[in-house]
């Protein structure tokens, strides 16, 4: 088993109640082979920065469907940068509006995707950057 | 490398939980400079007692965990958790979801939880849990918690490890032959049947109890049978001193020993096990031999049992 297994945090931050989404990404990685651990809901952003510290994973994966994104998704690149986990790939998903992805990457997201993106874009994003 | 090992190492030892789960993806994927980090930190180990829980999913064994480390850490306890779940054998991947039931635990003071996926993707125990076990110790922790689905016999035998299993049942899911087929009777200090308040709580428990009745080897260890419903937390106050009973009987009682001998010589197991794989089936597979093997079975000119014992033997 001498490889670099891909783990990844799949969260949703705040007062959000859907996760259909971040289940059906969660899968699409592990079908890929990654292993992926699944927080579930209503986290705090010092909770996924936490659990991202402990897991020890390559990946994190935000997902917010209830409008709090620029605020929660902001506060977990802040207290990822602080904590001096910058190398970790920032990720995040959901209702996002065009304006706010590109704040939320100036902010430290390396990708905000938009709906309607497929699984297999997703795979390949992270492939590609933790795999070089 | 050298020095970079022996920076984890110390930070590892001096309680930096970056350090832990750096040194934990370093055992977990066996990369260079692993074994290194594990004869670095060996003599710092610092034994402490292991729970173990498992039972098939859905059962409880989260909430029961995140239950009990809430109230270790509540004490001040500093404690490691251990959340296995299962790899999938065809992707390689796994969703490892048992945060999702600990809620109460993530991010406080003296909680380490390390979700890991059982791996091991060609048969067989992967040494990484019982290496985690060892980095936890080193770093410093007053105890150990081992969640596993109990499905298989890597996930027993990983489980009973444990200084104190815990079984966590439900009721509804089979008859007794299920319970029996399963291989956990042998291995529970404690038996809970969760989710009591569903039909058949009380038969499960019933069952058990007699089929329990004829394992008192020794009289201070019949495995005791607890009902309980951890999602309103009736009866997890019972669980956790049950547990607590169960470690001072192992520690007065010689059966301390009994089990740190067991722990060693599993893991030295595991790892003989793992380098076999590393170094003799691994470059194996797909080669010119692994072909004419295959071929020659398929064909039944000779059996795999043949064919194992020539390439073992190296005879041509």
């Amino acid at each position: 088993m001498a490889e670099n297994q891909i783990r990844v945090l799949i969260a949703k931050p705040g007062l959000d109640g859907h996760d259909r989404g971040a289940k059906v990404v969660a899968q699409a990685l592990r079908d890929a082979g990654m292993e992926v651990i699944y927080t579930g809901l209503r986290r705090t952003p010092e909770q996924i920065v936490s659990a991202a510290i402990q897991e020890d994973v390559q990946v994190v994966g935000l997902s917010s469907l209830s409008g709090a994104h620029n605020h929660l998704f902001q506060k977990v690149a802040s207290l990822l940068k602080e904590k001096g986990h910058e190398e970790i790939l920032l990720i995040g998903g959901g209702i996002i509006p065009e304006k706010d992805r590109k704040q939320l990457e100036d902010a430290g997201f390396d990708r905000i995707f938009s709906p309607g993106t497929s699984t297999e874009k997703i795979v390949s994003y992270i492939k590609e950057k933790v795999n070089g | 490398m050298g020095e970079k090992i022996k920076e984890l190492a110390q930070g590892i030892v001096k309680g930096e939980e970056r350090a832990l789960a750096r040194g934990l993806t370093l055992v977990e994927n066996r990369k260079e400079g692993y074994q290194e980090l594990l004869d670095l930190i060996y003599p710092e180990v610092k034994p402490c007692p292991i729970w173990g829980l498992t039972g098939a999913p859905g059962v409880g064994k989260s909430t029961i965990t995140n239950f009990l480390v809430d109230k270790l850490a509540q004490r001040r306890e500093k404690v490691g958790v251990i959340a296995v779940d299962p790899t999938s054998p065809f992707s390689g991947g796994a969703i490892l979801g048992d945060r999702v039931r600990m809620m109460d635990l993530a991010g406080r003071e003296g909680i380490f939880i390390r979700s890991m996926a059982s791996r091991g993707a060609l048969g067989g125990l992967s040494p990484a849990i019982m290496d985690a076990v060892s980095l936890f110790q080193a770093f410093g922790v007053d105890r150990i918690v081992v969640e596993t689905v109990g499905v298989g016999q890597s996930e027993t035998d990983i489980v009973s490890l444990a200084d104190t299993v815990a079984v966590i049942l439900m009721p509804g899911t089979g008859d007794d032959v299920q319970t029996i087929k399963a291989g956990l009777l042998e291995i529970g200090d404690v038996f809970v049947v969760n989710k009591a308040d569903l039909e058949g709580a009380e038969t499960l428990a019933g069952l058990l109890q007699s089929m329990l009745s004829g394992k008192n080897d020794d009289e201070n260890r019949v495995p005791v049978v607890l009902k309980l419903i951890a999602s309103q937390g009736k009866n997890l106050e019972e669980l956790m001193s049950f547990l607590e009973k169960h470690q001072e009987y192992i520690e007065t009682s010689g059966q301390k020993e009994r089990k740190e001998r067991m722990r060693t010589e599993m893991a030295l197991k595991m790892h003989l096990q793992a380098r076999y794989q590393d170094l003799f089936l691994k470059p194996l597979l797909g080669t010119e031999k692994w072909e004419q093997a295959i071929s020659s079975i398929n064909k039944r000119e000779k059996s795999p049992a043949f064919w194992a014992k020539k390439i073992i033997s190296g005879s041509e």
